[in-house]
This record gives C-alpha cells, sequence and structure tokens, in this order.
C-alpha cells in the first residue's frame, strides 16, 4: 500500500505526467470547448487553494527572512545591491522589449480588415460598457498600510510586504530571548504552508488539465487573430527573457542547463497554467533553495518582494503595448523619447503589480497619458488577448524573479566547494 | 374644421371622387386648392442623400423614411408626388418653402427657432439627438485621469466624463447650412466650429487630426460608423442624449391650413402605427441597407 501510495507521487510530479495533462488539456479545451468550458470550476478551486496559502506564505517568508537576516548582522549593502539590481533588470527588460517592437513594427501592420473587425469589437464593448458602472478603481499604489490587516485582506500586496519588512527588521533587533519565540512560530508557519503546497503539487496534473483546457476553450477569434502579429512579438520577446534569466540562472549555479529547467518545471508550468506569479511563489522558493542551493533566506526575501515590485513580464508587456500604440497612431518616436518609454514602462509595470486582480491594467495610463494616447483602447486590446499573453508574461516574471535570487544571493553551503 | 376632416377621410378613397368635387374644392384654403388642381405635390429635399431618410436607388427610385413619409401624404391628398432637389444645403430646403418653390419640406429638416421665424413646422414625426465623432487622440489630451474619474457622481450629466467638450478651446466641425451650425454654437460656446460641406469631408478632416470633434445628427453618425468600423480605432462616437434634434416637415408661415392638416395627418399615422413602422425599420434596424 505504500509503495503504490510512492509510485502515485511520483507519478504526479513527474515533468512528464505534467506535460501530458497539459497537452490533453489544450485537446480539450480545442476539440470540445463546452465541456472544457465546464472544467473552469476546477480549475479555480485549484488556483484557490494555492493562492489561499500565498498570503501567509508571503507574510511567514518575508518576516523570517529579515528577521534572520537582521540577526546574522546582514548589511544595508546587500538590500542596494538588490535595488540596484532590480531597477537595471526592469530597466534592462523594458529595453529589450521596446527595441524588439520598434523592429518588428506591429502596429504599423494592421490591415483594414482586421482594423474594421477590432473597430466593431470596441463599438460593441463601448455600447455596453456606458451602461454599467466600473466597480471601485484602483486609485494607484500605496506603500504604507493604513491598517495592515485591512490590506492583508483586500490583498494589497505591496502595503502588507512593507509592513513585514519593518516589523521583521523590529524583531530582528530584539534580544534573541524576546524575538525568538515569534520567529520560531514564522518558521513553523512558513514550513507548514510549504507542506501544504507540497501536497497540493500532487494535484498538479488534474489541476493543470482542467486549467488549460478552460482557458484554451475561451479563446476567441476575433480580435485575438487581428493583433496576431503583436501576440507572436510578445511570445518571441517572452522566449527571449525566459532563455536570458535561465541563462543567468545557470551560470551562477554552475550546474547542468537541464538540471536549472527540471528544478524551475513546476514553477513555469504553475505560472503558465494559472495566470498568477503568486501560486507560484512557493514552487520558485523551493526550487532556488533546495533545488538549485541559493540561499534560503535571500530566496525567502526576494521572491516574495519581486513579484510584486520586480515584475519584469509586466513591465515587458508594458511596453510592447506603448510602442504598439504610439506606431498605430501614428505617432513620431524620437530618440529621446526612447529613455521615456523605458521609464514610463517601468513604472506602469511596478504600478500594475501592486493592484489587486485585474484593475492592474488601468496603470496603463501612467505610460499612456504623457503622449495622450487613448487608454480605454489599450485596457481594452490587452484585455482582449490577455488569456494568451497572461500565462507567457507571468512565467516571465516568475524566471525573472529566480534569475534576480540567483544574482544577489551570497554563495549557499551547497555551492561552496 | 369638422366638414375638412370629414372631406379628408374620403380623399383616402381612390381619388376619382374628386373628378366631381368641383364644388366643394373652392371651399378649401387656396394652398390646399393650388396643390389639389395641380394633382401633385411638391416635396423639397436635400440634393445630397442622407441615409436613413432619404437615398437613392441604383434605379434612380428614391427611399428612405422621409421619402416614404411624403408618399403616405400624397396618397392621403390623393395626389402624385415630385421630389425637388435643388438645394445644397439644408438652410436651401427651408428656402425652397419660404419661396414657394416646394409646397412642403420632408428632409430631416430640424426645427430650430432661427427657422421658424421664416417657415412653419409641423410637430416632429422624429427625434433624434445631437452626436459626436470625437478623434480618440485629441479626446485623450483633455479627458480626466482615471483617478479622478471614479470619484465622479452619479448624477445624470449631460457630458459625463466629457466636460471638457463645453471648457476647452476646440475645433468641432459639421455641416454648413443645417441647423447643426447653431446648435454647435450654442451647446460649445468655446469652441470653433469648423463648416464643411459634406459629412464625410468633416470626418476626414477629423481622422488627420484638424478637428476635435464633429458634430451631427445621432442617426447619421451612427449609420457612418457602421460604413466605417475600420477608423473606430481613432474616432469614437458619443451620443448626447439629453440634446434632442427633432425633426419635422416645414411648411410657408402663411399656409396655416396645410399646416392643420399635416400635423393632423402626422397624428393618424401615429395611430395606425405607420410612423412607429418606418422608425423601427430605417431607424432602430439595419435591414434597409440590404434592399
Amino acid at each position: 500500500m505504500k509503495l503504490s501510495f510512492c509510485y502515485f507521487q511520483k507519478f504526479c510530479l513527474h515533468p512528464l505526467t505534467l506535460v501530458l495533462a497539459t497537452a490533453s488539456g489544450i485537446c480539450l479545451g480545442l476539440l470540445q470547448p463546452t465541456i472544457a468550458a465546464g472544467l473552469q470550476s476546477i480549475g479555480t478551486a485549484y488556483i484557490s487553494l494555492l493562492q489561499m496559502c500565498v498570503m501567509p506564505l508571503l507574510i511567514s517568508a518575508v518576516l523570517l527572512s529579515v528577521g534572520r537576516m537582521l540577526q546574522a548582522g546582514m548589511s544595508g549593502r546587500k538590500l542596494s545591491a538588490l535595488v540596484v539590481t532590480i531597477v537595471v533588470g526592469l530597466g534592462s527588460v523594458a529595453l529589450i522589449a521596446s527595441v524588439c517592437a520598434l523592429i518588428a513594427e506591429p502596429g504599423r501592420s494592421l490591415d483594414q480588415q482586421d482594423q474594421m473587425l477590432i473597430g466593431s469589437q470596441i463599438l460593441e464593448h463601448e455600447s455596453h460598457s456606458s451602461d454599467e458602472r466600473s466597480p471601485s478603481k484602483f486609485t494607484g499604489p500605496q506603500v504604507i498600510p493604513e491598517n495592515v490587516f485591512r490590506a492583508v485582506s483586500e490583498g494589497h500586496n505591496l502595503p502588507v510586504l512593507f509592513f513585514c519588512i519593518v516589523m521583521g527588521i523590529a524583531l530582528g533587533s530584539l534580544s534573541s530571548q524576546s524575538s525568538e519565540p515569534v520567529l520560531a512560530f514564522v518558521e513553523a508557519t512558513y514550513n507548514a504552508m510549504l507542506k501544504l503546497i507540497h501536497w497540493l503539487m500532487y494535484a498538479l496534473p488534474l489541476g493543470l488539465f482542467c486549467l488549460f483546457s478552460a482557458q484554451v476553450s475561451k479563446l476567441g477569434g476575433g480580435v485575438l487573430l487581428a493583433l496576431i502579429d503583436f501576440v507572436c512579438l510578445a511570445l518571441f520577446v517572452c522566449m527571449l527573457l525566459m532563455t536570458i534569466y535561465i541563462g543567468i540562472i545557470w551560470i551562477k549555479t554552475r550546474q547542468s542547463l537541464l538540471t536549472v529547467i527540471i528544478a524551475l518545471k513546476h514553477s513555469i508550468i504553475i505560472s503558465l497554467g494559472t495566470s498568477s506569479s503568486m501560486a507560484a511563489m512557493p514552487s520558485t522558493i523551493e526550487a532556488m533553495s533546495d533545488n538549485l542551493g541559493f540561499d534560503r533566506e535571500t530566496a525567502n526575501l526576494v521572491i516574495p518582494l519581486g513579484f510584486t515590485i520586480n515584475p519584469q513580464g509586466n513591465v515587458a508587456v508594458f511596453s510592447l503595448m506603448l510602442v504598439f500604440m504610439l506606431q498605430l497612431y501614428n505617432i513620431p518616436i524620437h530618440p529621446a523619447d526612447v529613455l521615456s518609454i523605458l521609464v514610463l514602462s517601468v513604472l506602469s509595470g511596478v504600478a500594475a503589480s501592486t493592484a489587486p486582480g485585474i484593475a492592474g491594467l488601468t496603470m496603463l495610463a501612467i505610460a499612456f497619458k504623457p503622449f495622450n494616447l487613448p487608454v480605454d483602447i489599450g485596457i481594452f486590446l490587452l484585455s482582449a488577448i490577455d488569456p494568451v499573453i497572461d500565462p507567457l508574461f507571468t512565467a516571465v516574471n516568475v524566471t525573472g524573479n529566480a534569475a534576480t535570487t540567483a544574482l544577489v544571493s551570497p554563495r549557499s553551503s551547497a555551492q561552496r566547494s | 374644421m369638422v366638414q375638412l376632416l370629414a372631406f379628408v377621410i374620403t380623399l383616402s378613397l381612390p381619388s376619382f371622387v374628386l373628378a366631381d368635387s368641383s364644388t366643394q374644392l373652392s371651399s378649401l384654403a387656396p394652398e390646399l386648392e393650388r396643390i389639389l388642381s395641380r394633382g401633385e405635390l411638391i416635396v423639397g429635399m436635400h440634393k445630397e442623400d442622407s441615409p436613413p431618410f432619404f437615398m437613392q436607388n441604383r434605379d434612380n427610385t428614391l427611399s428612405g423614411l422621409d421619402v416614404e413619409l411624403a408618399y403616405e401624404i400624397s396618397r392621403s391628398l390623393g395626389v402624385s408626388i415630385s421630389f425637388l432637389r435643388d438645394a445644397e444645403t439644408f438652410d436651401e430646403v427651408v428656402d425652397m418653402v419660404k419661396e414657394g418653390r416646394a409646397d412642403i419640406a420632408i428632409s430631416s429638416l430640424s426645427q430650430t427657432p432661427k427657422r421658424a421665424l421664416f417657415v412653419s413646422f409641423t410637430k416632429p414625426y422624429v427625434e433624434l439627438h445631437q452626436a459626436l465623432l470625437l478623434n480618440r487622440l485629441k479626446a485623450s489630451r483633455y479627458q480626466v485621469d482615471i483617478g479622478q474619474e471614479a470619484s465622479r457622481t452619479e448624477e445624470e450629466n449631460d457630458f459625463a466624463g466629457y466636460e471638457w467638450l463645453t471648457t476647452s478651446h476646440i475645433d468641432i466641425g459639421t455641416i454648413a447650412g443645417s441647423s447643426y451650425i447653431d446648435f454647435a454654437h450654442r451647446d460649445y460656446p468655446k469652441a470653433q466650429v469648423v463648416p464643411f460641406d459634406s459629412f464625410s469631408d468633416a470626418a476626414a478632416s477629423l481622422l488627420v487630426g484638424r478637428l476635435d470633434a464633429v458634430l451631427y445628427d445621432d442617426a447619421f453618425v451612427k449609420s457612418w460608423t457602421t460604413h466605417n468600423t475600420q477608423e473606430i480605432l481613432f474616432v469614437r462616437p458619443l451620443v448626447i442624449s439629453n440634446r434632442r434634434d427633432p425633426i419635422a416637415i416645414a411648411v410657408h408661415w402663411n399656409e396655416r391650413q396645410l399646416l392643420s392638416w399635416l400635423n393632423t395627418e402626422l397624428e393618424a399615422l401615429e395611430s395606425n402605427g405607420t410612423l412607429k413602422k418606418l422608425k423601427a425599420y430605417y431607424l432602430e434596424s439595419e435591414d434597409w441597407r440590404e434592399d
């Protein structure tokens, strides 16, 4: 009995099983969209289970890592190294994405028919949306929570992170005697969450199957097809960035490329399936610390923090979108504008990731306003291609933050040889 | 009055009744006598087609809401019909009636106080609304921030979210010689009103960014957007639901009986459902396009 359970565990976690589950999910979504759409509820339940663990894990990971780092006498130099890496990282992402978009010129490739198709969809969308009032709009990133418990319950990650860092610093500066019980409790919570997620991984094949089939079944033609050039460009940029990130990790870890990819397999597949970088957070932390031997404390801090303030995927999409719209509306792009494009993409991308849920797209306004581009059109187009774009760029977020961890992490014991 | 009513109802029967009514003819008002003895109703109309109100078909016949209404009226009078389409602007259509070259004008005419100085209008048979075609790029320049928009109250506002239309110095294009020149001056006092000969000229100017908006009636704007969906990425149609544009028939100011008769006729067409059917076909559906 125990043996067969053991085999079952191995089966569930085997990469081939995951690939098979994904592939069959996609097939079902393509061939039987109605059945596939019905599986959405199972998929959503699975994501909810994963996300249920995210907030406790985030809080405990950050508290623990900051507290322990302070106890171990971590210097401010480390933190500034992190900030520099993030800024440079995001800037280079925006640069790569913008350059690709400037070369590929997706905004000029829309022909008459594409425009007609998009136009009629916009008309329909605008005639319906005049009837509904949008729900409370996200008014911009806040950093300091007035009420941390409210921030936790509303899912505002950035204020929660801020609180945890500050609290972690405070805890770490207390005497060992006072802070240890709390840190021990936090550590136990942390490990418990990891265990819980580990168990959830056994259900990953089922979850992937349901999620992918539901996602694929919802893919309509229409605007998605009209924007196919843009989507292909996005896919290319995505692949390029992920290759760079995996390359960075590979160089830093000095293990074989295959080892790196296998270690990150869960993170990447979960991000593709759930479009939620938070849901992939636990497996990413595990992958970087256990499998690839980076410093766990660093991973515990950089990864939760990074998913909020280091969203490489968001920045890439927003800079692609910005260049696309500039080309579409025939606004000339002078060399001097490129700097504004980079800065605006980074700012709007970071602002978007601090927003709960889908309100993030409204942050596109930060990038569009200075160029007087119509924000509602940008949001409409992005929402239309979201089912394809979101998984891809979540994977970029995840691998990007793993790479940031690799760059900032000190040599851990596994590497010191 | 009652006598005339009875006479009119009798007239909807075959028109050979007229042949031995020569004694009754002389008790008619002069304008009605003129039309009936001529045996033809001259309807003034704009030279350019204005779908869905009046348009020329491939076989050179006319169709449209105004055309069908005109036929109903001529049928009711028991006379034939001819359309006089000399007018190059809508104001010129009004002139045709004022100068007596046409008996009545049915040409998607907006009932405005300025025109009512020179001609009489029936009660409106269609109520349109003002509509704008906005250049999206230019509108973004003025649009409020998303954050501010959220704090706006829910109350009914003519230009909810588009207040900049009335407060900024924008360029609004509209059709020369139409009522919309007056509407533009009245409702957008800070704007520069640019007249154009045709809607497509105005739209072309809007698309290249020389205008911020084009102002016209919602029927026309809707028709244009349906035909030009490829431009929707660049322009946005906006109906101002609180700005009504009443469409009525114009007659000479002195021809009170004709006016009275027309109002009665319109009332009858309203109550027997003809007007409703016409509006449903031409204004609320796109079916008329296929024919």
